[in-house]
């Protein structure tokens, strides 16, 4: 991979980094835009990425720069029990119970639902978590324990529970 | 329950959600836009550069509204002349704008990602769907049908004497049309992720993940980038080429020989006039600040008058005037270097 162009990289990547990025934003068109955007400055910076073995890490740095930068400008995370995109329906095969849960993931804020994608599905630790999203891993733990707060509120015969990972 | 079920519904959605191609026309458009940004942001660095990254990065629909002629209010009317000698393009706020000798302010009517450039009689610009348009250059500035190419294109730039046009298509096929004589003169393939960083009699300047050459019919001139240097951020006059040098550096070398002879180096960015005669220059101070300077024959020379902008943007109207862009603000600079501010504001764009 260290060879590759970044027209292979992109053509090769932009199905999982398109997911990653869906599962942040949890909306499609924010996905693609925000997913475009990085691509575009990862694009210019091709030349310069050494190790592109790492390019994924980078766009997904990329993408997570460029969302704490709308959420920074934001007064205050609010959720919002509007979910423009329809989702999913079972007949893509997801169980009712993940789809009910992801539903009420997409109403955190941003910020609550980066943290629970970089740990849970990326599996970064707390503190390459904190490294990603420039926060202290205080606040990773902090938001982990809102989010599933909230999500236990939501979703009380889920009774989640911490489950430390790193 | 415990986190693993967010991990697995989190698996699942990722898995289970429609993944869109990649639309790669938006795509280019974001890359020359960053590439824009980029290239401003090493040169200035600041909050002004943030106003031409908004202009070329507009979005919008393709309708193209009807165009529209203002005098501004704050200038006494159209006696008040722009020292300009011609019309000159740019985007003002993400449309195609042209400001006439008179101080007039025109609108076309155009949603539009960049100027490409402009001859006597025809100005060249980017769409929002980054289409080719051409339009006359004097009032209404209609649409001239048959663009060279209907198709929307990777990268594109207009020749310094504004003879020739070359673009890249989404099919990696560059083109080069001879506009004088009215015929496509040259074609040929790059890999990807090229871009065309110029073009002129010799050829097209190509940049791409092999470096940067000048091809032509015949073969290419490979050019050196050095100092992990932008072949993109490059331009070709006659048989002069600029290569911007990382960290804030360009080179200019002379192709006449066949091969890429170093002329000179410059401490900023710099831009070929229509001839290579000169070069203009944008020099990057401390705390965020920038100069410009015009080189001439070997020696390089301050601009003044700009003392209330941080320069972010040059382009040569023709081989006498430059147009120079900061914060909101846009300043014609005459062949004695003085600069004057137009009348025109809002968040100005230069370039393709």
């Amino acid at each position: 991979m260290t060879d590759i162009s970044f027209s292979e990289f992109m053509a090769a990547r932009w199905t999982p980094l398109y997911r990653t990025a869906y599962l942040l934003t949890g909306r499609r068109e924010e996905a693609e835009d925000l997913l475009q955007s990085a691509l575009a400055r990862t694009c210019v910076r091709w030349d310069t990425i050494r190790d592109k073995r790492a390019a994924d890490a980078y766009v997904r740095k990329a993408m997570l720069n460029q969302m704490s930068r709308q959420w920074r400008t934001r007064r205050r995370e609010q959720p919002t029990d509007e979910l423009p995109d329809a989702g999913h329906d079972g007949g893509l095969g997801v169980r009712a119970d993940h789809l009910d849960l992801w539903t009420e993931i997409r109403r955190l804020p941003p910020r609550m639902r980066a943290t629970l994608v970089l740990r849970y599905v990326e599996d970064l630790s707390e503190a390459d978590t904190a490294a990603e999203l420039g926060c202290s891993v205080g606040s990773v733990k902090s938001q982990t324990h809102h989010a599933l707060k909230r999500l236990r509120s939501a979703l009380p015969e889920l009774q989640l529970t911490v489950r430390e990972m790193s | 329950m415990t986190t693993t079920e967010i991990r697995e519904a989190l698996l699942a959605i990722e898995q289970a959600v429609d993944v869109p191609p990649a639309d790669q026309v938006a795509f280019q458009a974001r890359v020359r836009a960053e590439r824009r940004r980029r290239n401003a942001g090493r040169t200035l660095i600041g909050v002004a550069a943030a106003a031409a990254v908004v202009t070329a990065g507009i979005v919008g629909n393709a309708v193209l509204d009807e165009p529209t002629s203002t005098p501004l209010a704050n200038t006494p009317g159209e006696t008040e002349v722009t020292g300009v000698g011609d019309t000159v393009f740019f985007v003002l706020d993400g449309q195609l704008t042209a400001l006439d000798p008179r101080g007039v302010v025109h609108d076309l009517g155009q949603h539009s990602e960049g100027v490409i450039g402009w001859t006597k009689d025809r100005v060249y610009a980017l769409d929002d769907d980054s289409h080719i348009t051409v339009r006359r250059t004097e009032p209404p500035f209609d649409v001239v049908p048959g663009a060279p190419t209907p198709d929307p294109v990777q990268s594109v730039a207009l020749s310094g004497d504004g003879r020739y046009l070359a673009w890249l298509g989404n099919d990696n096929m560059v083109h080069r049309y001879d506009l004088k004589a009215d015929r496509e003169d040259l074609e040929f393939q790059v890999f990807d992720n090229a871009s065309i960083a110029g073009v002129a009699d010799g050829g097209v300047l190509v940049a791409d993940a092999g470096g940067l050459s000048l091809r032509d019919a015949n073969g290419e001139v490979p050019i050196p980038v050095a100092n992990g240097g932008d072949g993109w951020a490059s331009d070709v006059a006659r048989d002069l080429v600029t290569v911007t040098a990382a960290p804030e550096a360009s080179r200019l070398y002379d192709l006449s020989e066949g091969s890429a002879q170093l002329v000179d180096t410059f401490a900023g960015s710099a831009v070929l006039g229509p001839y290579a005669e000169r070069v203009a220059v944008i020099v990057p101070e401390p705390a965020d600040r920038a100069r410009v300077e015009v080189w001439d024959g070997g020696t390089l020379t301050p601009v003044t008058g700009l003392d209330d902008i941080i320069p972010t943007a040059v382009r040569w109207a023709d081989e006498t005037t430059l147009l120079v862009t900061g914060r909101d603000a846009l300043y014609a600079c005459d062949i004695e270097l003085r600069c004057g501010q137009l009348p025109v504001e809002g968040d100005v764009g230069l370039n393709e």
